[in-house]
């Protein structure tokens, strides 16, 4: 019911920005695009003096006025300069919003805890719903601005602007000033603008910076409505018209939501919903023709009928809708989550939330329902947005944004709330510190750590530096961010800041080039969604001109800066969840304190430093736990201290194909990680073990049915198992790991970029440190032979590895390359008289079926043979450098364990993890006269075959 | 009164298509006089009608009203006391506006607007009075939209608009022409009504030589951005059309000569 009320209210508060459209688009026929700034000009005018103590309603003949000299403005250099109305329009809708933010001083406003026209209303309340209580003064409202509206469109002034966008040639022939009309219209229509402005603000607690954008649209949307439903010349129906177009507009957004449409696709349903109103108007009226609106005369009665039976149809669902919500919402718990826009900040601080909540038993659709909402950036869907929520009675409400908790704060009194990734809730009056505030809400807030990041830039560049940053005043947050960062500074005096504010991505470049010439040691960069979304521009600029940039954003170290410190949003939607299950559990919230955000990331990039030519200090080395080598990053463990326990049981499959050795030892390993760490010691942890015994076609009927058998987690060992489950499981998730290039198995684009629900350790060959070790031992060596199969990519990539390593240990590689097995004895044979130093094979599953064979001709030949697989020593290999499986299952069981505790996998890049081990035959090593050095006895761990 | 002295104006000054649309025209109109204005195509009749008006302002020279000096007036300020009918009979009213609202625009001609409702029983009783006197029964219809009128009709309510109250001067800019014969005469008897019952001082653009020689005390020929011949009442009295075609035809005589004549001096002289 809320819902609809509040489309109502919205509708009439906009009503009043429609009808200034009206009188530009309908009257003088251009649409006046300045509303998009008077919007937010009367909107910023009114919080300002309404946080100074004004009356609310007082502020509105002031919004009126300052709107009102906007028009004036772009009346007068569109009649004085004879410039075309819509540019005149653009022009001053640029600069008002610089004016908008000299005037709020920071991109928003809130109205929180200060009185407006709502809470005055409201002092009224006989104790009815506020929302139908607010639209009953609405409706009143309405009604007198219609009759005095139109009333005015009667007076001599109203009929001569009529006339003026009639025939300004008449009007001026009857000595009336055509630019005077045209000025005082566009004045007065931005008046009403301003006023609705005001209004909208007061209504949804707060003004913002982008409040205004699309307004034009959105007006002219309404206008076109009224005329389509009311086809009169009386003004006072045209009025009316406008101001039920409004209304219209507003109701269309609210059904759109109701009926669970996608917000993305808000605005082409919008523009469906106003052509088929035209159209269909147009059919019925009288004078038009052509061959739709024939079509739909001739055919009327089908067209009515079947109008009413979509409509009934609708009732119907609606109802049934409602009736089948009543029922289940007596067992499920709601959740509803709202999202101010698409920005990774938005959907990891989601991601984290929903993981965490899985992990707390919470299973949307199934026991509760989590109903995520996007505003996808417009501000007042975050109002109706509340009010639909609030109509589908939610029991919590998890506001995911600044604009998103303000929406919800403002309104929500009565429910639980529970904000996540917000800069600062005390500004926006959410409460007064962490323990103090609105009964009904907590959360999880922090800026970036500004100070820290300053600290770690001292280390590097101690002494008297400048440097630069760049920012976009009007993004929410942003301006909060700045200020702390201003603030840290006063620590550094060494420090000396340059800034360039920017409005758009398009400025970002320019403002990084003008901050390069001023001599700046780096660029440090606050969060802000518009240098972040161009960042590659500034990027490009410290590579040309070797400016290293630091930041605090930690989600961008691979993106081409040095070094970042700050907040992982990810934790803060996890550290939500867990706020929402105390509450859920029966805490109240006003007991509950704001939250910080508890893990940072201090992460820093080699591949950038190379570029920049900079080396880091040791101390930053050490200190650093994310980095970035060779395009590859590693993160920290998303395990928040102190927080291993499982809230509900888990039942976990884990997946082998067969039983050899490697397999063997990374079970053995992934095991004892859990037992160590004491997961498995919870009693919540059901893990059951499959095992197919090398049978390829079991293995498949083993991956069906652990994903049919209700596992909440998977994990495989080797390639194959893990295909075999990953092919058909996208929901599952699932931990990987003894497999050698998930990339080339198909999982993955890339260690980043790879199937959502999985993540894993990939495990490649260590050749160039088995290289390495051949000139060890043996200084003398030239020739390496290498035989492999050119059908395997696998193989390949090993020897192109090969030909680097032979090159830098001063190697020639003697390749001979088969693509079948009987062409084998040839190959290897041609070896013979060239005459080789060394025989190696590396990662090509084809020959390695041959190694027992390979080892004996060998043998035969004195020359030492080497492999990648530690096992192989058993078959009569000389030296095997290979991966520790022991090493590799402990790494993949604490992998496991942050997905088990909410990490999304998705987020989770894949790890290129080789933990060394290495397997020497000393019987081989004095048949062939190898001095083989005690150092790399001490490492090696197999010395004498088993045979 | 109009006193016109010294109006020269050029278009599109200093390029190429320089034209000359007037040269130091001096011209007297007493008050209550009713000058009929005719010209060959591009003679700068009507830039000297916009001229007056209002519409375009004057290189050199000055133009008086009634004693007043309205050289470099604009358009809006002038309507106070001049007042014209287009040729276009869809420029003389807002289309989309009632007669009544259009009547009330031109009720107020040059007078201050105020957000108050002046379209009141007793105003608009006074629009029906006036309507009839058009005899085409828009009294009756006078909450009607004027985009539904025929051309005819429109411009006999832009003539009414025009003397509704009594302008010092009225300007018709061929007002007839894009008019049904029939309408045509109508308008005509209505122009004549108004002019000798309100004796307004009007100047007149023509393309009929019967209507410039039947209507008015005097008659002015334009040709080239000046005026070549000025006929009194007594003198036009006197002249048929066949006449003042005959003047036409020593005007295009003189066209053809001149350069020829030109040519011929030089070869003589040179």
């Amino acid at each position: 019911m809320d819902l609809w009320i509040g489309a109502l209210n919205l509708g009439f508060l906009y009503a009043f920005m429609a009808v200034g459209t009206f009188i530009t688009y309908k009257i003088y026929s251009f649409p006046d695009i300045t509303i998009d700034g008077t919007f937010t000009l009367g909107a910023a005018v009114a919080s300002i003096l309404i946080v100074d103590g004004w009356d609310p309603f007082l502020v509105l003949p002031v919004a009126f006025a300052v709107g009102s000299m906007a028009g004036f403005v772009t009346g007068f250099i569109h009649t004085r300069f004879k410039i075309e109305g819509l540019l005149a329009g653009i022009l001053v809708m640029t600069a008002l919003y610089s004016v908008n933010l000299h005037v709020m001083g920071k991109s928003n406003v809130p109205l929180l805890n200060s009185t407006t026209f709502v809470t005055v209303i409201d002092a009224f309340n006989p104790g009815i719903n506020p929302e139908l209580w607010c639209a009953f003064f609405l409706t009143l409202t309405m009604l007198l601005f219609w009759m005095a509206i139109s009333g005015f469109l009667k007076t001599d002034i109203g009929i001569t602007m009529q006339a003026t966008g009639n025939n300004p040639v008449m009007v001026s022939a009857q000595g009336v000033s055509v630019n005077a009309v045209k000025i005082f219209g566009i004045a007065l229509a931005n008046g009403f603008v301003g006023v609705s402005g005001a209004l909208v603000a007061q209504y949804q607690g707060f003004a913002d910076i982008g409040m205004g954008i699309g307004s034009i649209i959105f007006s002219l949307a309404a206008v076109i409505i009224g005329e389509a439903i009311i086809r009169r010349r009386s003004v006072f129906l045209k009025i009316l018209g406008v101001i039920l177009g409004s209304v219209i507009f507003r109701m269309a957004v609210a059904f759109a939501l109701r009926l669970g449409m996608n917000p993305n696709d808000l605005k082409i349903i919008t523009a469906i919903f106003v052509l088929v109103t035209i159209i269909t108007t147009n059919a019925f009226g009288k004078n038009e023709s052509g061959p739709v609106t024939k079509f739909l005369r001739r055919h009327r009665r089908w067209v009515v009928s079947g109008a009413v039976g979509v409509l009934l149809a609708i009732a119907a669902y609606l109802v049934y809708q409602s009736v089948s919500q009543g029922a289940v919402s007596a067992k499920r718990i709601r959740i509803g989550m709202i999202l101010a826009n698409q920005s990774s900040l938005m959907t990891n601080t989601r991601n984290g939330f929903y993981e965490e909540m899985h992990k707390l038993g919470y299973r949307n659709g199934e026991n509760c329902d989590i109903i995520e909402l996007n505003a996808e950036g417009d501000i007042p869907t975050n109002k109706t947005m509340v009010d639909h929520l609030l109509s589908m009675d939610v029991d919590i409400l998890v506001p995911i944004s600044t604009a998103s908790t303000q929406a919800v704060i403002s309104k929500v009194k009565d429910k639980p709330v529970v904000f996540a990734t917000v800069a600062d809730p005390f500004v926006i009056g959410a409460g007064t510190n962490d323990t103090s505030h609105m009964p009904n809400v907590t959360g999880v807030y922090g800026s970036a750590p500004s100070r820290e990041l300053l600290e770690i830039f001292t280390t590097m560049y101690p002494g008297p530096r400048t440097i630069g940053t760049i920012y976009n005043p009007a993004y929410p947050n942003t301006k909060v961010n700045l200020n702390h960062f201003l603030d840290a500074l006063k620590y550094f005096p060494n420090i000396k800041l340059e800034e360039v504010a920017v409005s758009g991505t398009n400025e970002v470049n320019q403002a990084a080039q003008a901050l390069s010439s001023k001599d700046i040691c780096a660029f440090v960069l606050i969060n802000d969604l518009t240098v972040f979304n161009s960042l590659e521009s500034v990027v490009k600029v410290s590579r040309q001109r070797k400016i290293p940039i630091f930041t605090n954003d930690a989600e961008r170290l691979a993106d081409g800066v040095l070094l970042v410190y700050g907040y992982e949003y990810y934790v803060s939607g996890l550290q939500a969840a867990h706020l929402v299950d105390r509450i859920l559990k029966g805490e109240n919230p006003s007991k509950i304190p704001f939250e910080k955000f508890k893990l940072t990331t201090y992460g820093i990039n080699y591949d950038v430093a190379k570029q920049l030519g900079i080396t880091f200090p040791e101390s930053i080395k050490k200190a650093a736990e994310a980095k970035v080598i060779n395009g590859k990053l590693t993160k920290p463990d998303y395990v928040l201290p102190g927080e291993i326990r499982l809230a509900k049981p888990a039942r976990v499959a884990l997946f082998q194909i067969n039983s050899n050795s490697m397999i063997g030892l990374t079970v053995e390993g992934f095991m004892e990680k859990l037992k160590k760490d004491g997961v498995t010691d919870l009693g919540m942890l059901t893990l059951k073990h499959f095992d197919a015994h090398g049978d390829y076609i079991t293995g498949q009927t083993i991956a069906k049915s652990i994903q049919t058998d209700d596992f909440d987690y998977i994990v495989t060992f080797s390639t194959v198992a893990m295909q075999m489950v990953a092919n058909s499981n996208k929901t599952i998730p699932h931990v990987f790991c003894a497999v050698t290039d998930p990339v080339r198995a198909g999982v993955a684009k890339s260690l980043t970029d790879h199937q959502a629900n999985l993540t894993g350790l990939a495990t490649p060959q260590p050749v160039e440190a088995t290289i390495a070790l051949m000139r060890k031992l043996m200084p003398k060596a030239k020739r390496i032979g290498m035989v492999w199969n050119t059908g395997e990519i696998n193989s390949e990539i090993c020897t192109e590895k090969a030909r680097v390593a032979c090159r830098k240990y001063g190697f020639e590689l003697v390749e001979k390359t088969i693509t079948n097995l009987n062409d084998l004895e040839d190959a290897v044979a041609s070896l013979r008289y060239p005459g080789i130093d060394i025989f190696y094979i590396s990662g090509d599953v084809m020959i390695s079926q041959t190694i027992p064979t390979l080892a004996k001709k060998m043998t035969s030949w004195n020359v030492p043979f080497f492999t990648n697989t530690s096992d192989d020593i058993n078959s009569g290999t000389f030296l095997s450098l290979g991966a520790d499986y022991f090493e590799v299952g402990q790494k993949a069981a604490a992998l496991f364990e942050q997905v088990l505790l909410g990490a999304s996998p998705k987020a989770i890049p894949i790890e290129s993890y080789v933990p060394m081990a290495l397997t020497v035959n000393l019987l081989l090593a004095k048949k062939l006269k190898i001095n083989i050095p005690d150092s790399v006895i001490n490492k090696a761990k197999i010395i004498i075959p088993r045979r | 009164m109009i006193r016109i002295s010294g109006i020269t104006k050029k278009f599109n000054s200093g390029s190429i298509d320089e034209v000359e649309a007037l040269k130091e025209i001096d011209l007297l109109i007493d008050r209550h006089e009713f000058v009929t204005l005719i010209g060959t195509n591009g003679s700068g009749k009507s830039t000297l009608l916009n001229m007056v008006a209002g519409n375009i302002l004057p290189d050199q020279g000055s133009i008086e009203i009634d004693g007043r000096v309205v050289t470099n007036q604009k358009e809006y300020r002038r309507a106070a006391y001049v007042s014209r009918v287009f040729q276009n009979p869809y420029l003389g009213t807002a289309p989309g506006m009632t007669i009544a609202e259009n009547l009330l625009m031109a009720y107020y001609r040059g007078k201050s607007r105020y957000p108050r409702i002046s379209l009141t029983k007793s105003l608009q009783e006074l629009f029906k009075d006036k309507l009839s006197i058009l005899e085409m029964g828009l009294e009756e219809r006078l909450n009607q939209i004027v985009g539904t009128l025929s051309g005819g009709q429109r411009q006999a309510i832009t003539l009414l608009m025009a003397v509704l109250q009594s302008p010092s001067v009225l300007l018709l800019d061929e007002h007839t022409a894009a008019l049904d014969p029939k309408t045509a005469n109508q308008v005509i008897r209505l122009t004549q009504k108004f002019v000798s019952e309100g004796k307004l001082t009007t100047l007149m653009i023509t393309h009929s030589m019967k209507q410039a020689l039947e209507m008015g005390d005097r008659t002015i020929m334009m040709h080239h951005g000046r005026i070549i011949e000025d006929i009194p009442a007594t003198e036009k009295k006197r002249l048929t059309v066949e006449d003042l075609l005959a003047k036409f035809e020593d005007i295009r005589k003189r066209e053809k000569l001149t350069p020829e004549l030109v040519k011929s001096l030089r070869g003589l002289y040179l």
